[in-house]
């Protein structure tokens, strides 16, 4: 980045957390990327129960090994279905989101962040409320963000149905009613 | 995506000089025309008015209005840039309402704004402008983080 923090030469880092916001987020980025002539980097944070406030470092479990790959395996689909070249740079890593993103755009020397308003954490079913991550993101980045709103609120909740009746099905008390909330929300 | 329009709102302050730049240059690049948006407040409103008797508040109002027109019509003027179309606003109300509220009026495709950097206590106390725009937005916003001309200097 330029002092004056110009889009001259441009690197654009987009975070995915599969969510609709993030895939808006990502569709944005692909047209940004294009009109910038910018290079399009994409990452996930996998977060693990121990990484979400942990005063130690995470602990190798095999379980995160698995949660790697398959996390891998769902961005390189997710960039696969917004078209975009399979050698666009991508990367999981496992973290805190927030940290680990803004550690991502250092290393980079990105110029860009383009992120979704909410992901997961979510705005507790109000749309107008901002994402813890993209939130402290947009604060402490040293680099302008844009922030993605996904299409409609409509399309959110009937996309966001299925994955809500998928992840009960592989709950172990399945049938358990699952109201309009965020997974993994705060 | 086609970006037309992007709104810059600017306070005037010596912190806008980052945010015109990046917005200057990204209108060039998209071939966007810019919007320069100062609100300014209505003096009826602020906190100091309940005292003010006898004080023509609404010729306040209209001389901040005269005042704000004549630099943002400069600072337009200061930044005009190629083939990058300018327009220069001045409204009056709430900054964060009137931003959304030409955003939509004017079918922005983005908001760029300015962000200043302040500890997560200020932000949590103060909850800012800025993450009101980004929060309600229907379009796309641009945070740019800002620094003062002096900050810009020690930095390079």
């Amino acid at each position: 980045m330029t002092a004056a923090g110009t889009p001259e030469t441009c690197s654009i880092i987009v975070p995915l957390d599969f969510s609709d916001a993030s895939r808006a987020a990502l569709r944005y980025a692909r047209d940004l990327a294009i009109a910038l002539r910018a290079e399009l980097r994409a990452i996930h944070v996998c977060e693990t129960p121990w990484t979400r406030r942990a005063l130690y470092a995470p602990p190798p479990l095999p379980v995160t090994a698995s949660l790697f790959a398959l996390a891998g395996e769902r961005l390189t689909a997710e960039l696969r279905e917004a078209g975009l070249p399979p050698e666009t740079p991508a990367i999981v890593r496992v973290g805190d989101p927030v940290s680990e993103v803004l550690r991502y755009l250092n290393e980079q020397r990105a110029d860009l962040i383009v992120m979704g308003t909410h992901g997961w954490h979510g705005a507790g079913g109000d749309r107008h409320r901002l994402g813890r991550v993209t939130r402290r993101v947009v604060h402490e980045a040293n680099c302008p963000v844009v922030t993605v709103r996904a299409a409609s609120p409509g399309c959110v909740e009937r996309q966001r149905a299925p994955a809500i009746a998928a992840l009960r099905a592989d709950l172990p008390h399945a049938g358990m009613p699952v109201g309009p909330v965020d997974i993994g929300g705060e | 995506m086609h970006t037309s329009r992007i709104l810059v709102p600017t306070d005037l302050d010596d912190r806008s000089h980052t945010t015109l730049c990046y917005a200057r240059e990204l209108a060039t690049k998209l071939r966007a025309e810019l919007h320069i948006l100062h609100v300014v407040p209505d003096a009826a409103r602020e906190s100091w008015a309940i005292d003010a008797a006898g004080v023509d508040l609404a010729a306040i109002t209209s001389e901040w209005l005269r005042d704000a027109d004549v630099r943002v019509q400069m600072l337009a003027h200061q930044y005009r840039f190629g083939p990058v179309a300018m327009f220069a606003v001045v409204r009056l109300g709430a900054v964060a309402e009137q931003v959304l509220a030409y955003a939509a009026e004017h079918r922005v495709d983005a908001i760029v704004i300015g962000l200043s950097k302040h500890g997560a206590v200020t932000r949590a106390l103060r909850g800012s402008t800025v993450d009101r725009i980004v929060r309600r937005a229907s379009c796309p916003v641009v945070t740019v983080p800002t620094a003062t001309p002096r900050e810009l200097e020690v930095a390079s």
